[in-house]
């Protein structure tokens, strides 16, 4: 959690997660996307071959929404995907 | 005495209603990828808002938005730029087989870069993408990009509109 670099205006959360090959970045892909659908959060994914950029928005859509418990929650199961 | 061939009377009738047909020949991959799941509502209204460019935008974003094809919900945006056509055809085509997506766009952005647009539900798009980046590193040059919005804002919305860029031959 503590690589998560959290910002402000709008509140997010902001992590890079860097691979040695594209196969090695598809299957963080693979397991993002399961988590994603299990736990239906789909953060903004950004990636190209090496690296892969995640923004995790509050779940609320409000103007000036927070971030709460589960959006924490889910950085840490992220960061737990790439153990 | 006037010729009368059908092609001819379909132009101009185009042309009288202000639409110029040249610029309807728009996209190389919605019209060579099947997309069947598009309603000719919501091709017309797209080319529209594309030649128009402008004024009517608004109009076209609210039809564009609220004309999703039939069982293709979602506001999911789904992006991918590679490095010449031929990965980007093949993107598109992957993305589309993939999962139950939109494809949207296709853009011709500069210095031989391509990038195309899906949108869908989430959990679609995400496939999608993801396919898509597969297909188009196993041709050419490959993936130089990716990019997934959850929640686009709306005021993002005119700038997924087909662009008036003709198709070089």
């Amino acid at each position: 959690m503590h690589k998560w670099n959290k910002r402000s205006r709008p509140e997010r959360l902001e992590r890079r997660f860097e691979f040695s090959s594209y196969e090695m970045t598809r299957d963080f892909l693979d397991r993002l996307g399961e988590l994603s659908e299990k736990r239906k959060r789909f953060p903004d994914i950004s990636f190209g071959k090496n690296y892969v950029n995640l923004t995790l928005k509050p779940e609320s859509e409000e103007k000036e929404a927070q971030l709460t418990e589960s959006d924490v929650s889910f950085a840490s199961d992220i960061d737990n995907l790439n153990t | 005495m006037t010729s009368s061939s059908p092609r001819r009377n379909s132009k101009l009738s185009q042309s009288s209603k202000g639409v110029d047909p040249s610029a309807q020949i728009v996209d190389v991959l919605s019209e060579s990828v099947p997309s069947k799941k598009v309603p000719n509502k919501a091709k017309n209204s797209k080319s529209i808002s594309g030649i128009d460019g402008g004024s009517t935008n608004k109009n076209s974003i609210s039809s564009n938005t609220s004309s999703f094809p039939e069982g293709i919900n979602g506001i999911a945006l789904g992006m991918i730029e590679t490095r010449g056509l031929v990965p980007a055809i093949e993107a598109a085509d992957a993305m589309t087989k993939a999962a139950e997506v939109n494809l949207i766009s296709r853009e011709f952005v500069g210095g031989g870069y391509v990038s195309v647009l899906v949108r869908g539900e989430t959990g679609a798009v995400n496939a999608s993408v993801r396919a898509g980046a597969d297909a188009c590193e196993r041709v050419g040059d490959g993936l130089v990009a990716a990019h997934i919005i959850a929640r686009p804002h709306s005021e993002v919305e005119p700038v997924l509109q087909q662009s008036t860029a003709k198709r070089r031959l």
